[in-house]
């Protein structure tokens, strides 16, 4: 007898339910518009506002889709939409009374901040993103020279998705160990944490070209200055521990125009703190194994020396690139963007001192970085 | 007639009021169950006419027996239900023609005389002698006919049985690539010997009762002594005693009056139609129930690894038998669950889905005026109008308009933008899922539960589908089938049945009986045939 | 191992014994509940980035408190904590004795069971309504959960030891599945510097640590249908929290590593947090949180369900009813009021807070008492080639 009493309140609670719920949640997927990318800029009109914009993908027009096979792609694509508010909430808000389905952003794969946003410091952009479940962590924030709206705008045309094309460059260029691989959430780690200097990529727009165009630099939420690709090189080196990509370097010091070109496979980092005096050295040693992928000097590589000589000479260019990147960030932007400090608390706790790292230890850090680099092959020529 | 059964169950723990099944039959069975037969012949047919009616089948042959036909004999048989070769040969021909050349002078007494008519010159095979009325009526109800000798208050019932049945054929409901091709008839006798021939062993037996008031249907209960627990036995006749109805048509009416619980959409009790099926749940120490005039024989207790495992399975190899297993497991899973994923994905999580593919949903279903649930319901209630439909339709239509109709349904539903594509796929691998199960009563419930979870799915999304199948886990996991726990061996955990549930072992590693079956003997497989050192099938714990 | 299956559904009065599978069950689903997803936080808010050892520490108090439960059932056979304080207490004259001294002790479980079921109920409510389903009223969210664990209650424990059996998997392999795939987000020099340890810090985080095990003292319920004579019992119930600890101990070193113990400290459910940074590769899903949320009903739902039970089963003894589906029945409503009353997350957790101060104390006091006194009293103990008392 229970057994029916339990089976008539679970189907008067299923019937309770069924009628008078409105399945709150439940929302069609062809009636979100989804969000793939947001940029954010500073309002044109220059009234401190913030101009929020969105590229949503027009399902119709893309390819594969029932019967109505659309295959256009590219710019017809997708609409671009923006709205302006005094935080980024705000201008979301607005942005919703203007779109006839309400916006979802669970497919948003790229932030775009432009510059000048950054230099102001994009700590409140980021705290309303945070509260906002809906958001993954594992998206690309970038920083855009020139206004964020640019690169929505950009249609390589590769993609039917324009943005779909950056996030593909910034994760395969990030596999391939060229790019840094900074998303959302490891950007948000580097900010709590007091060892480490956050960093972006930064992207610049021109025309119908994404334009990978370095680091730029932060401190605490505001950006401070830029990493080159080639300073960028020795972080990626440094700091995550990935080869790079290609390096050339002259042959000979007596014929800088002839280049021998390398391309690292291996890379093992090892970073050890002296007390020296009274401030502290870092020994840091790099080892680098590679192939020769193009060589202009004429010199057969069959001989043993040769390929010393060619290994010391990148060795000797990736210490110069290293050490200048080193003491650029601790002279003139102070911040330790290769966590150092991380190294440091975590081996040597005793030597760290939080309040005093950026003034006074960081910048007198004496830094040695040694290479060894190691040819192991010269691709399909045999010299 | 649902009615008047539906309220005499739970006999075994309390009663409810019982009602009269039909008074006019009490007082019949009443007035009939103390009468004997006479001894004059013609009082006797005449007290059998008078019970059976005056139906035009019912067959009074009088003849005379001895040498010179000094005693009167009379044979009551209903046509249709006896065999005629049989009574012209066996019991007309024995008695009228062979007792012609008995000795005329010699004089017996009469009760001598009548036993040894019954040992010499009735030469049939199964005889026996009744004196109440009752039995002798039931006889002639179940195609054995009566005897009657004149001055005998006794009458001999010879085994006359025989009418048109189905030849055996391959069971339709259940095929198998590599097996028996054998199935059950609608004949208790067939079934039972089937069994017979795949389990010659002496400690098989088989007790008969009858079910029903009015249809009085032979039912069989099989065992191996020894090897089924005793009290399973005990409680399955315990049960099957306590039905009280007036007709029992098929095992499912048994099946449902002696089941732990008919609320539950999960059966508790299995059926087959293929004796090799019934013969391995025998040696695992089950009890197999065989009703007369269907050939689906019951099998108790069962688990809810009916739901995917076949006998199949242990006639290939193992390796095998393990993937295929799997593959059922998860088209179990699919059978119920895919719906409603679909659209607990589609509405509610949609960030889940791979990009790309979103907007490519997002595309297929921008014609679509309903919301998914209701897309997923149209289909699936399509799917099972169809399904119900090619059932009945006749010859090789049936299956033709269900595959046919299915694809031309989805592709126009597709164009006419009532539907998206993808919903016709889910649906499509739905029905097709819920074929992979190997016991039919088995699936349906799982075909039957996937409609509330759906509309569980289309409220709560995910976590929704997630709480219903705990819902369902509570259940399962308080039926009980004959006291065995149906998800054993799942919970309570024995590990050491799991050997057979999810993966199937070597055979060799089978050497015991299923410890949850509580068998008096356990031990199945006496030679050591593992060729590996270890024997971790040994270190069971014995019962006690 | 023996189990008691019957053939026949006569005499079912021989009270249920769960096997040692099903003890461990049982302690490992009710501990892994809620504290799967605050854990990490609230842990290294005080121990930073050693926050895991705080975690092993309180999970080796809990082990010490199983143990002395276990010692306790030891003593009194078939005896839960409610009928062992009766005997403890009470003279063999004098029944009422006992059951007037013992009325305290189910008093204090009875609050503080019913606290955690409406906390764990609310607490589940909340973190369904902030990241999954964000339309859908609190009310509807937390009620559903009660009612489902409503429907487990109003069957017997052998039914409860059997849903925990079957569950148990399907909690504990996606959670370790996180915990291990998260590592590919991990930078474990964030877990350093590891010595010299801050052994203050440390401390600080084991109170922490030791909540989040809540949900042993489950076994003061159980005690009374376990074998507890039988070694593998007693293993089982250790194996049921070593389980949690591992798996607690891998989710705070995923998490600290995984973002360092200052941004661990922001996140409201770091444990969400960190699926949500998980990429599986190849799967056809992108975004697992779902998913993972998905099965984490399953671990919320034997917690709530399973104290659920507890509290009723208690009422039951105390008051001498005839089942404890009539008290469950009637602690619905109250349980769904007591969980909607925080107004908001942050008092939610000032209450579970205090809740968990009243169920450590008296789960580590209450058995230790009881046990003392036996201890003191001679009772229970086995005596040359006899029974014991």
């Amino acid at each position: 007898m229970k057994e029916a009493l339990r089976g008539r309140f679970l189907i008067l609670y299923l019937l309770v339910v069924v009628v008078l719920t409105g399945c709150w949640d439940q929302q069609e997927i062809e009636e979100r518009t989804s969000i793939v990318a947001l940029a954010l800029d500073k309002s044109t009109r220059d009234d401190g506002l913030i101009r929020l914009s969105a590229q949503i993908p027009i399902p119709k027009k893309v390819a594969g889709s029932g019967t109505n096979s659309g295959g256009a792609g590219g710019k017809e694509a997708v609409k671009i939409i923006s709205s302006t508010g005094f935080t980024v909430s705000g201008a979301a808000n607005n942005l919703q009374k203007r779109l006839n389905q309400e916006l979802f952003y669970g497919h948003t794969r790229v932030i775009a901040i432009s510059e000048d946003l950054a230099k102001e410091g994009i700590g409140p952009i980021l705290d309303s993103l945070r509260r906002v479940p809906q958001i993954r962590r594992l998206l690309w924030p970038v920083v855009v020279k020139g206004e964020a709206l640019t690169l929505l705008q950009s249609n390589p045309k590769l993609e039917q998705i324009p943005i779909l094309y950056l996030t593909d460059l910034l994760h395969n260029n990030a596999a391939l160990e060229i790019i840094p691989d900074i998303t959302l959430g490891r950007f948000y780690s580097d900010m709590s944490d007091s060892t480490v200097g956050p960093v972006m990529n930064i992207i610049e727009a021109k025309g119908d070209e994404m334009v990978w165009d370095g680091l730029a630099v932060f401190k605490l939420d505001k950006m401070i200055g830029q990493l080159n690709p080639k300073e960028v090189y020795s972080f990626l080196q440094i700091k995550e521990e990935k080869s790079g990509g290609t390096v050339y370097v002259p042959c000979h010091p007596n014929q800088p125009e002839k280049m021998v070109v390398l391309k690292p496979k291996t890379i093992v980092t090892k970073k050890d703190f002296k007390k020296a005096g009274d401030h502290l050295a870092l020994n840091i040693t790099i080892r680098i194994e590679g192939d020769v992928v193009e060589t202009q000097c004429g010199i057969p590589l069959s001989k043993q020396e040769n390929i010393t000589n060619i290994e010391r000479a990148i060795a000797n260019d990736m210490k110069n690139r290293a050490e200048q990147l080193i003491k650029r960030l601790q002279t003139e932007m102070h911040q330790d963007v290769l966590a150092f400090a991380t190294l440091l608390r975590a081996t040597h706790p005793q030597w760290w001192d939080p309040k005093t790292w950026e003034s006074q230890e960081f910048p007198k850090l004496d830094v040695n970085v040694d290479y060894r680099v190691h040819i192991r092959r010269t691709g399909m020529e045999a010299m | 007639m649902a009615e008047k059964y539906s309220t005499t169950r739970r006999l075994r723990k309390w009663r409810k009021r019982e009602q009269k099944i039909s008074s006019h039959l009490e007082e019949k069975m009443q007035s009939l169950s103390n009468i004997g037969f006479y001894k004059d012949i013609h009082e006797n047919i005449e007290l059998v006419k008078k019970v059976l009616g005056a139906s035009d089948d019912l067959v009074v042959r009088e003849f005379s027996i001895g040498a010179k036909g000094e005693l009167d004999a009379a044979l009551i048989y209903i046509d249709g239900l006896t065999e005629s070769q049989t009574i012209n040969d066996f019991v007309l021909k024995s008695l009228m023609f062979e007792t012609r050349h008995g000795d005329p002078n010699v004089v017996v007494p009469n009760s001598e005389l009548h036993e040894k008519y019954m040992r010499f010159a009735l030469t049939i095979g199964e005889v026996k002698s009744v004196s109440q009325l009752k039995d002798g009526i039931q006889a002639v109800l179940s195609g054995d006919g009566i005897l009657i000798l004149d001055r005998w208050e006794k009458v001999i019932i010879p085994n006359l049985k025989g009418w048109e049945k189905r030849g055996i054929q391959e069971p339709n409901t259940e095929s198998v690539v590599r097996g028996p091709r054998d199935g059950f008839a609608e004949t208790l006798r067939v079934n039972s010997a089937q069994i017979r021939r795949r389990l010659q062993d002496p400690d098989l037996r088989l007790k008969s009762m009858t079910v029903g008031k009015r249809t009085n249907t032979n039912i069989a209960i099989l065992y191996i002594e020894g090897v089924a627990n005793a009290d399973l036995v005990t409680e399955v006749e315990q049960r099957i005693q306590d039905i009280e109805i007036d007709g029992a048509l098929e095992s499912g009416y048994i099946e449902q009056l002696i089941e732990d619980s008919h609320w539950s959409p999960f059966p508790q009790i299995q059926n087959t139609e293929r004796p090799d099926k019934a013969t391995a749940s025998l040696l695992e120490g089950r009890v197999v129930i065989i009703v007369d005039g269907t050939p689906f024989v019951l099998i108790a207790p069962t688990t809810f690894t009916q739901f995917y495992q076949s006998p199949e399975d242990y006639y290939e190899r193992f390796l095998i038998a393990t993937l295929i297993r799997f593959i059922r497991i998860i088209s179990m899973f699919i059978a119920l669950l895919l719906p409603s994923l679909y659209i607990a994905f589609s509405s509610f999580h949609p960030e889940m889905i791979p990009s790309k593919l979103v907007i490519a949903m997002a595309a297929g279903r921008s014609t679509v005026p309903f919301p998914s649930i209701v897309e997923a319901l149209l289909m699936e209630a399509t799917m099972e109008i169809l399904r119900e439909a090619s059932v009945r339709l006749p010859g090789p239509i049936g299956p033709t308009i269900g595959i046919v109709g299915a694809l031309v349904v989805g592709q126009a539903a597709v164009q006419a933008g009532i539907v998206s594509p993808i919903m016709v796929i889910v649906v499509a691998l739905t029905t097709i899922g819920s074929f992979a199960s190997p016991s039919y009563s088995a699936a349906i419930a799982l075909r039957m539960l996937r409609f509330p979870i759906a509309l569980i799915a289309a409220i709560f999304g995910l976590y929704g589908i997630m709480l219903a199948v705990i819902v369902i886990v509570i259940h399962l996991s308080s039926l009980k089938s004959f006291g065995v726990p149906y998800l054993t061996p799942f919970s309570p955990r024995r590990f050491l049945d799991m050997k057979d549930s999810l993966i199937r072992v070597p055979l060799y590693w089978m050497k015991k009986r299923p410890i949850f079956l509580q068998t008096e003997e356990s031990l199945r497989m006496e030679t050591d045939w593992s060729r590996s050192t270890k024997d971790e099938g040994d270190r069971e714990n014995e019962q006690p | 191992m023996r189990v008691i299956v019957r053939m026949s559904n006569h005499n079912q009065n021989k009270s249920f014994i769960l096997s040692s599978s099903q003890v461990m069950s049982l302690i490992t689903s009710t501990i892994i509940g809620v504290g799967v997803l605050t854990l990490p936080r609230t842990v290294t808010e005080k121990a930073h980035q050693s926050g895991w050892i705080s975690v092993l520490i309180g999970g080796m108090i809990s082990l010490a408190i199983t143990w002395m439960i276990m010692k306790l059932s030891q003593r009194f056979h078939g005896k839960n904590i409610l009928s062992a304080g009766e005997s403890v207490l009470g003279s063999k004259k004098n029944k009422w004795l006992g059951k007037v001294f013992a009325f305290p002790i189910a008093f204090i479980f009875m609050i503080y069971w019913i606290l955690m079921t409406a906390g764990v109920a609310r607490t589940f409510g909340e973190v369904v309504v902030t990241a999954v389903l964000v339309k859908t009223p609190l009310e509807v969210t937390v009620g559903t959960m009660l009612f489902v664990a409503f429907l487990m209650v109003t069957y017997d424990m052998e039914v409860m030891a059997r849903v925990n059996e079957i569950l148990l998997p399907i909690i504990i392999i996606p959670v370790l599945l996180i915990a291990v795939l998260s590592f590919q987000s991990a930078y474990f020099y964030r877990l350093l510097p590891l010595f010299p340890l801050d052994w203050i810090a440390v401390f600080k985080g084991v109170l922490a640590g030791v909540f989040g095990y809540q949900g042993y003292e489950l076994m003061t319920l159980i005690m009374g249908n376990i074998q507890s004579e039988r070694k593998e019992i007693r293993r089982a119930a250790m194996f049921g929290i070593a389980i949690p600890m591992l798996v607690y101990t891998l989710i705070v070193i995923a998490g600290t590593a995984a973002f360092g113990y200052e941004e661990l400290k922001n996140l409201m459910w770091p444990t969400l947090e960190l699926v949500k940074t998980t990429e599986v590769p190849g799967l056809i899903l992108e975004r697992i949180e779902s998913a993972f949320l998905g099965v984490w009903v399953a671990a919320v739902f034997t917690t709530t369900a399973n104290i659920y039970f507890a509290v009723c089963y208690l009422i039951k003894q105390l008051l001498g009813l005839k089942h404890h589906r009539y008290v469950a029945i009637v602690m619905l409503p109250a349980l769904y009021y007591l969980a909607m009353w925080p107004r908001n997350v942050h008092l939610l957790f000032e209450y579970l807070t205090y809740a968990s101060y009243i169920g450590f104390i008296s789960s580590l006091g209450i058995p230790l008492f009881l046990l003392v006194i036996a201890m003191i009293r001679k009772q229970g103990e086995k005596q040359k080639g006899g029974q014991p008392s």
